[in-house]
């Protein structure tokens, strides 16, 4: 027994960086929302980049630990707590049997993340720990799971020091390249799509973010073909839907964007009512 | 009749993101079809394994998924190129045929109504259009395990329901406009639902799926007994249902 999860929150689940092996079995990729955040955190403890981590969405959560590692959280802003006094985000912690850690507030962004020394052990599902209903359930953490990792004797003196640079402006600009659909929309609606201001929905979740606007346009629903995270889909009434990690493989809505890893990241962390912009990452 | 310059089966190749090339096929050229569609994507498969994450197809399409990002697209669309076009042997890719008895009773068949109202099909002749025809898997997509199929017969499109219902079953066969498919897990769906299988689509224990992109499949209608009987047999042993491959 090594980590005890005393309230999950809205939702706690095992991360990695997902699975590509099951794309053709119709297995969504999955895998960490804000892929930077989770990468900061492994890289400060020395991890690979691929090591399994704790997402956490919103607020509230508490996990107990039951042997001693070395921690870092992930958060863009958030009041995070060891034992009632207050940590900082981006830094190595020692932790101790017994230890209480408590997400109390997240400030800005959705998603935070926590890593310990050497990655959190749990079996793999086609390549990959990330929870996904169909495939891993048990990568979901509630109340009371329990989940294991090594022991780490390693000592800290020389900490690498990790540039974390994450800037959250007012209105983020969602870095794009055009999708085949794109071209087919009139001039006056491609124009809109890249000067317009959009503003995130309530609707929100690991498997597609919906922009509140709607846009008027003619295209027709196509052949079913394959999408991926990042993928902005404009449905027959003008919605746009931009897909998320566990998004279905194939579509049949009209694709018109494709966001750039760091754009989806940027989105992830986006709130309802946040504004947004798109704006190609390519010139044409 | 001449035959189309070979280069014209491949429409486009576009840069899909930093990691992926989507390469869009003419469904239409004489030499394009689903089983080509497969030699291609597994030609690629084996010939650039150490550059790919994954290959996936859909009706006229591969999604190429590399394991780096992308810096040379158009060396490695030029590439992408000559692997396509270049004559390579036929693979021996074991297309199956597969039965998937399905129960078209009122209890499962819950839009035959659908299609006596807006199509006047009696559920007869519906269930003897449905299981009359064989439909080859194009590609698993949607949900794990979720077939997509050839099309049925023009008497049976009807598109989807305008409100789409919280729950389908798992094992729900289904109607979207010219497709026909079977729901593998418990799912909100819009398909308008005609029978249900007892087969298990998707394995969440061994994460398998029964269906492969290449199968033929018929669907065979059974009653409520022979559903029951095999239901229950493959919970006892998944492996009963592979009596309904044939691997030939």
């Amino acid at each position: 027994m090594s980590l005890k999860v005393i309230k999950s929150g809205p939702l706690a689940s095992i991360q990695d960086q997902g699975r590509y092996s099951g794309l053709t079995m119709g297995i969504p990729i999955s895998g960490v929302m804000d892929s930077r955040l989770s990468t900061y955190a492994n890289r400060i403890l020395g991890n690979p980049k691929q090591a399994p981590v704790i997402e956490i969405m919103g607020q509230g959560a508490k996990f107990q630990f039951f042997k001693s590692t070395y921690i870092v959280f992930a958060a863009l802003d958030a009041d995070i707590l060891l034992n009632g006094k207050p940590i900082q985000a981006f830094e190595i912690y020692k932790v101790f049997a017994e230890d209480v850690l408590h997400l109390k507030r997240v400030k800005s962004g959705m998603w935070t993340y926590l890593a310990v020394k050497n990655g959190f052990q749990i079996e793999q599902k086609m390549g990959s720990s990330s929870y996904y209903a169909h495939v891993f359930d048990q990568a979901k953490l509630d109340n009371n799971s329990i989940i294991d990792f090594n022991t780490s004797a390693e000592n800290f003196d020389e900490i690498s020091t990790v540039n974390t640079q994450l800037n959250f402006s007012e209105v983020i600009e969602l870095k794009c390249f055009k999708l085949p659909e794109f071209k087919l929309l009139s001039n006056s609606v491609q124009y809109q799509l890249l000067h317009a201001e959009f503003s995130i929905s309530n609707q929100i979740d690991r498997m597609a973010y919906q922009i509140s606007e709607r846009l008027d346009h003619q295209l027709e629903e196509i052949i079913t073909s394959p999408v991926l995270p990042g993928t902005v889909q404009f449905t027959s009434g003008g919605k746009l839907i931009i897909l998320m990690r566990d998004a279905q493989v194939t579509g049949g809505y009209p694709r018109i964007f494709q966001l750039t890893e760091d754009s989806i990241c940027q989105l992830a962390q986006a709130r309802p009512r946040q504004k947004l912009k798109f704006s190609l990452a390519e010139p044409t | 009749m001449k035959l189309k310059d070979k280069s014209t089966i491949i429409s486009n190749i576009v840069k899909y993101s930093e990691r992926s090339i989507l390469i869009t096929f003419d469904a239409n050229h004489q030499l394009f079809s689903l089983d080509w569609l497969l030699q291609k994507r597994s030609w690629l498969l084996d010939n650039i394994s150490d550059k790919l994450l994954q290959v996936n197809s859909t009706y006229n399409s591969l999604l190429v998924t590399y394991n780096f990002t992308i810096n040379d697209f158009y060396g490695e669309k030029v590439a992408l190129r000559q692997l396509l076009l270049n004559a390579n042997e036929p693979y021996n890719l074991g297309f199956r045929s597969v039965i998937i008895p399905t129960c078209y009773d009122d209890e499962f068949s819950i839009d035959a109504k659908e299609f006596e109202h807006k199509k006047e099909l009696s559920k007869q002749d519906l269930i003897r259009l449905h299981s009359g025809q064989s439909y080859r898997v194009h590609f698993i997509g949607f949900l794990p395990g979720f077939p997509y199929l050839s099309q049925v017969k023009k008497d049976l499109y009807l598109p989807r329901k305008s409100q789409p219902r919280p729950k389908i079953s798992a094992g729900s066969v289904g109607i979207a406009g010219r497709q026909t498919g079977i729901y593998p897990v418990n799912s909100p769906g819009g398909w308008q639902i005609i029978g249900q299988t007892p087969l298990c689509l998707f394995d969440a224990k061994e994460l398998k799926t029964f269906l492969k992109a290449g199968d033929t499949i018929r669907f065979k209608p059974i009653n409520r007994n022979e559903y029951d009987e095999i239901k229950a047999e493959i919970q006892l042993d998944i492996n009963f249902q592979n009596r309904f491959v044939d691997e030939s």
